[in-house]
């Protein structure tokens, strides 16, 4: 087998998940020593039968001999039905594998570098990696017999005769020599499918994820027709592949049919001889036509096709998805001042910086927000101070310890991030309550959900035992917000970063939510999404296409022209309207 | 086996390649044909051979059946692959395109319905190749049948005798397998969907280090999936040991008749061959266990395509767009969600040419109600229409000409920038598309990437606020009576908001627009406020009108806990 189509890293992935196999491996061969009885002896067999039996008047003789065939053919079904349980053990663990590769490679790629990959990711989940599956049960099923078959019938073939095998030997290797050649071809057109069927995926995914979007247009038509122009490319090359295959004929003709006509055409000239007897001509012919021709043919045909077809497709697993690596990050400390000092961000070398040399300290139970246009670096700056973004220059200390090394919340790290995406998973409401702290008793969650404003919501999906099968369409983004917010409260962090994690919600739910966090022990910081947020905070942090300036909220109000139109602009100037509005800073 | 939705579905996918398939079914027939002459041959040339002459003629015959069963394999891959092909392309466009029209009605997220689609399409597009190469085996089998009851009769009825068994065993086992393999696609799926979920949380995950959590709540199905993966190769085995037990046995008995007639004289030896010949064909059919198990999945994958496809898509009316300004009138609107009322037969007039604000608490139906207007979704009760004609009587692409929308978090397709904007109108010049980025003051961004318009949108991470702008220009792209933004500024800041709206307003002006606010600066910009309340319109006024009322104001303007208790006053 031409190994050039199985990639390093397809190899290593293969090898990997057949790891454990051994044992299972060891018994099929020893069961295929029992398989190969019956090829070994059919020629052998009718031949016999032919010549001591049946046509000698002797047919119970012949009988007998075909009932050694018949006990044979037994010993062969028994030992089929015998590898059963060993290849479930080798093809169901591989797929574990193969799964659990993919997914933790897809998780841990998307989380090391903040990117999530399209819906390519699930096409590979679900087809590639159960192609492998069924490959590789019907490769153990096919390829083993037939080699088993190609090696009993040779040396069957030898012991009845070693003329016919003479004859038969060298267009079989010829042919057999040819497979590889042929194989490589279809490998090559193989790739170029699974690239199709991903493409197919991909496209489909994309459409569908937006498929609010694509009504609204009214461009289901121009949709479809995206996805249809990638399905025309899947079945072109799904023909190519089918073209390359036929190449594979050539292996046929040769190892197959060749010898069969060699054999006929020597025929007379044998017997003439005396070299063979009528019994050992057709025991010859049935060798070939009954044993090595079907060997052949499934070899060229499905079994070939179906090593390329698992050589290409575990390469493509596994060069799309090589194993990530976390950081390991430990750190846990006491306090949970932040000091920010000198921070630079950029996202590339070339990018216009997005922070440059920030210095801010919010100290221990401070309570900060970040206001500024859209686009100028607020999310960018909460990852930093989360230390899930890596600082240009500078660095920012949490109770002393640079961002970047400290632990996760769910391992006792100070900091918790909260994202403008709510992520609630399908699960009981429990368990995505409980995603930062296992240890929160109910009693803490409804206490939580009390203070936030979340009790009837909790209520209302039938309380913490209830189960969420698609949050995505059961609840709302506000909704979503709320129960996460919940989740971050209950939480042992104790600098807490709201990233527009309130948007969704009407401002007095989030007026509610915020000052319920201003109240909880710790530092807080929000990414204001309204400006109401700011009049709420200790220190207002200013990002400005000019710079950045911090200070109470008054206090910027009174020397910052920018922030003023910031908080003038939210609020329409109308007189009737600035007597009767209650801000906390007016 | 009973007609499924499935098996209509893959009725209809071969029907798209049916000329392909018989070409198929031509060639199979043709390669049949070659097997079955070949041990006829094989066995005249080997009785030539042995009685010492030599055997030109039927070498030559012999070697030209081969040739062309070669040559008829070799197209048949070819002709395979095409009608496979085909069906394979309706069921990807069709599957997708009622995805599309079921919209939010569909009770799959996308996630799953991805999975579904590109794992079953495959296997439901190959069921009718499948069915013709086991079909043609078939009566390849009955010709090598026949072939046998023409060398000797007690050898044919030998066989005939085993058949009747080997069938019963294969019925029983495509009924099990469809169960057990449905099982199995579903874990599958279900692994998938909480994949795409949690990578959808990839932000939150990362944040709070849960990465190899979510690997293990992702994998949580798997147990299931190697459980039901166990039990497929259980039924395999049954009948692969079946199969294997009965096919020698068929075989010796056939050859024990076969050597007893030659021992009788009334078979010559080389007829022996012949008849081994077509015990191989015949068994061949029977053989295909495999295709089988294919078959079985076929319909599985058929069956989930099905569950799609059998929900009623909503329907266009016939309707051409009126000529009218825009007005949109709703009448008695109830929609219901989880069995609670979240509009209760709502009226309401929206002016034509007006800005109208739409606002609420969080929950209060905002979206459900803008949707019904492009039929996004549609009411339970009452009626939507717009400049007097009910929107489910227009039709969807006039319907789309009248209405169209900008979202808070819109889904953004495309290869490029510029596509992206001009999703659906490949005809939009850049000098459009570029007015309606400048118009939604995305323009300023766009210049800042690398090849502006052209950067391909994978090159082109967009905050929140960003994607809003392109989805805005996306909206105001399209020349529409009445444009629906359903908080599709909430990501902006106040003063790119306020730009935003100016310049919004100056392009749309005379035009309707329905404006979902949360901001009470948004409202205020808009000619009026229709104020949503516990299902209802609870008033249509200017923002200044409304501010006066402090159940109004509460709505937006948080002052802690007193607030609270006296928002609640205001709804009871």
């Amino acid at each position: 087998m031409p190994d050039r189509t199985l990639g390093r890293d397809g190899r290593r992935l293969l090898r990997d998940g057949l790891r454990g196999s051994r044992d299972p491996l060891l018994r099929i061969a020893a069961w295929s020593v029992l398989e190969a009885a019956p090829s070994l002896a059919s020629g052998l067999v009718v031949a016999a039968a032919l010549d001591h039996g049946f046509l000698h008047g002797r047919p119970l003789t012949g009988l007998a001999w075909l009932g050694l065939a018949g006990a044979l053919f037994l010993l062969r079904a028994v030992a089929e039905r015998a590898t059963f349980p060993h290849l479930a053990r080798i093809v169901e663990p591989m797929r574990d594998h193969l799964v659990r590769h993919v997914v933790t490679g897809a998780l841990r790629a998307a989380a090391s570098s903040g990117r999530t990959p399209d819906a390519a990711t699930v096409s590979r989940l679900v087809r590639q990696v159960e192609v492998v599956r069924s490959l590789t049960g019907a490769l153990l099923r096919t390829v083993r017999p037939l080699t088993v078959t190609l090696i009993a019938t040779v040396v069957g073939l030898g012991a009845l005769s070693p003329a016919a095998a003479a004859l038969v030997l060298p267009p079989l290797v010829l042919g057999l020599a040819a497979l590889p050649y042929g194989l490589r071809g279809v490998a090559r057109r193989r790739q170029a499918l699974i690239l199709a069927e991903e493409s197919v995926a991909a496209r489909a995914g994309a459409v569908l994820a937006a498929g609010r979007d694509v009504s609204a247009l009214g461009a289901d038509d121009y949709a479809v027709a995206e996805v249809e122009q990638a399905a025309a490319r899947y079945v072109q090359a799904n023909q190519g592949v089918a073209i390359a295959g036929t190449a594979q004929t050539l292996t046929v003709m040769a190892g197959g049919y060749l010898p069969v006509l060699a054999l006929l055409a020597a025929g007379p000239f044998l017997t003439a001889r005396g070299l063979v007897t009528t019994g050992s001509l057709v025991g010859a012919v049935t060798y070939v036509t009954g044993q090595l021709l079907p060997a052949v043919r499934a070899l060229a045909g499905t079994a070939g096709m179906y090593w390329t077809q698992l050589a290409v497709t575990v390469t493509r697993i596994a060069e799309t998805t090589p194993p990530g690596v976390l950081p390991a990050r430990s750190a846990s400390p006491e306090g949970h001042d932040v000091v920010i000092d000198g921070l630079a961000f950029r996202y590339g070398p070339h990018a216009e910086p997005v922070l440059a040399g920030l210095s801010l300290t919010v100290p221990p139970g401070g309570h900060l927000a970040i206001v500024g246009a859209s686009g100028i670096g607020k999310s960018t700056l909460a990852g930093l101070l989360a230390g899930v973004e890596e600082p240009t220059s500078g660095v920012v200390r949490v109770g002393g310890v640079p961002a970047g090394e400290l632990a996760p919340v769910i391992r006792g790290g100070p900091v918790a991030l909260v994202p403008q995406e709510a992520y609630v998973f399908a699960g009981t409401l429990l368990d995505n309550l409980r995603y930062l702290n296992r240890e929160a008793s109910e009693a803490e969650l409804l206490h939580a959900a009390d203070r936030l404003g979340a009790r009837p919501l909790i209520d209302r999906l039938g309380g913490l035992g209830a189960r969420l099968t698609e949050p995505a369409l059961e609840l709302s983004s506000g909704e979503r917000q709320l129960l996460v917010l919940v989740r971050v409260y209950v939480s042992r962090a104790r600098l807490v970063i709201l990233d527009e994690a309130t948007c969704h919600l009407d401002p007095v739910a989030e007026a509610h939510a915020e000052l319920a966090f201003a109240v909880r022990p710790g530092t807080l910081v929000v990414i204001a999404h309204r400006i109401a947020s700011a009049g709420r905070a200790h220190t207002v942090l200013l990002l400005d296409q000019s710079g950045a300036d911090a200070g109470g909220h008054a206090e910027l109000l009174a020397r910052n022209a920018r922030y003023a139109e910031l908080v003038g602009r939210w609020r329409p100037g109308t007189a009737a309207l600035a007597r009767t509005s209650r801000f906390m800073w007016i | 086996m009973t007609m499924g939705p499935g098996d209509r579905l893959l009725r209809s996918a071969a029907a798209r390649a049916r000329g392909r398939l018989a070409a198929l079914t031509a060639l199979l027939a043709a390669r049949a044909m070659a097997n079955l002459a070949t041990p006829a041959l094989l066995a005249v040339a080997l009785s030539t051979a042995l009685a010492g002459r030599p055997a030109v003629w039927p070498v030559t015959l012999l070697g030209l059946a081969i040739l062309a069963g070669a040559a008829a394999e070799g197209a048949i891959a070819l002709s395979g692959a095409a009608a496979t092909g085909a069906s394979a392309r309706w069921l990807y466009t069709t599957t997708v395109r009622h995805l599309l029209a079921l919209g939010g009605r569909q009770p799959i997220p996308p996630g799953e319905a991805t999975a579904r689609v590109v794992q079953a399409v495959p296997a439901a597009a190959d069921l009718a190749s499948t069915a013709a190469v086991t079909a043609i085996s078939v009566l390849a089998s009955l010709g090598a049948l026949a072939g046998m009851w023409w060398i000797d009769w007690r050898v044919g009825l030998t066989f005939t005798v085993a058949l009747p068994c080997a069938v019963l065993l294969t019925r029983r086992f495509v009924s099990g397998a469809t169960a057990t393999q449905g099982g199995y696609f579903q874990a599958q799926a279900e692994i998938g969907g909480l994949l795409m979920g949690a990578l959808g949380g990839i932000r939150t995950i990362r944040a709070a280090g849960t990465t190899d959590e979510e690997i293990g709540r992702v994998l949580g199905p798997l147990p299931r999936l190697a459980a039901s993966g166990h039990a497929l190769w259980g039924l395999q085995r049954v009948v692969v040991w079946q199969f294997r037990l009965l096919l020698p046995l068929t075989e010796l008995l056939v050859l024990a008749v076969a050597g007893l007639e030659v021992a009788a004289g009334r078979l010559a030896p080389a007829q022996l061959l012949a008849v081994t010949g077509y015990l191989a064909i015949a068994l061949g059919a029977l053989e295909h266990v495999d295709s089988l198990f294919e078959l079985a999945e076929s319909r599985a994958g058929a069956g989930r395509l099905a569950d799609i496809l059998d929900r009623p898509a909503p329907a266009g009316g016939h309707r051409k767009r009126p000529s009218g300004p825009g007005a949109v009138r709703l009448r008695g609107v109830t929609v219901t969600r989880a069995g609670q009322p979240l509009l209760n037969s709502l009226d309401l007039d929206i002016p034509a040419g007006a800005a109208v604000a739409l606002v609420g608490a969080t929950g209060a139906g905002k979206s459900t109600l803008t949707g019904l207007i492009g039929r996004l979704s549609d009411p339970d009760r009452g009626e939507v229409a717009v400049d007097g004609v009910p929107v489910r009587e227009l039709s969807l692409p006039d319907l789309r000409r009248t209405v169209t929308y900008a979202f808070d978090r819109p889904g953004l397709l495309g290869g490029t920038v510029h596509e992206a904007i001009a999703y659906g109108l490949p005809d939009a010049s850049r000098a459009d598309v570029v007015a309606a980025a400048r118009a939604s003051h995305a323009d300023a961004f766009i210049g800042r990437l690398p090849a502006a318009y052209d950067t391909p949108l994978a090159d082109a991470p967009m905050s929140g606020g960003e994607r809003q702008r392109m989805g805005l220009a996306r909206a105001l792209l399209r020349p529409a009576r009445v444009y629906v933004l359903d908080d599709a500024t909430s990501g902006l800041d106040t003063v790119t908001e306020a730009e935003v709206a100016e310049s919004i307003t100056t392009l749309l002006a005379g035009r309707t627009r329905i404006v979902v606010a949360h901001r009470a600066a948004t409202a205020s910009r808009c000619d009026l406020v229709a104020w949503l309340d516990c299902g209802r319109i609870r008033a249509v006024a200017p923002h200044e009108t409304l501010w006066a009322d402090p159940c109004y104001r509460a709505v937006f303007e948080p002052e802690g806990d007193i607030h609270i208790g006296r928002m609640e006053a205001c709804d009871a």
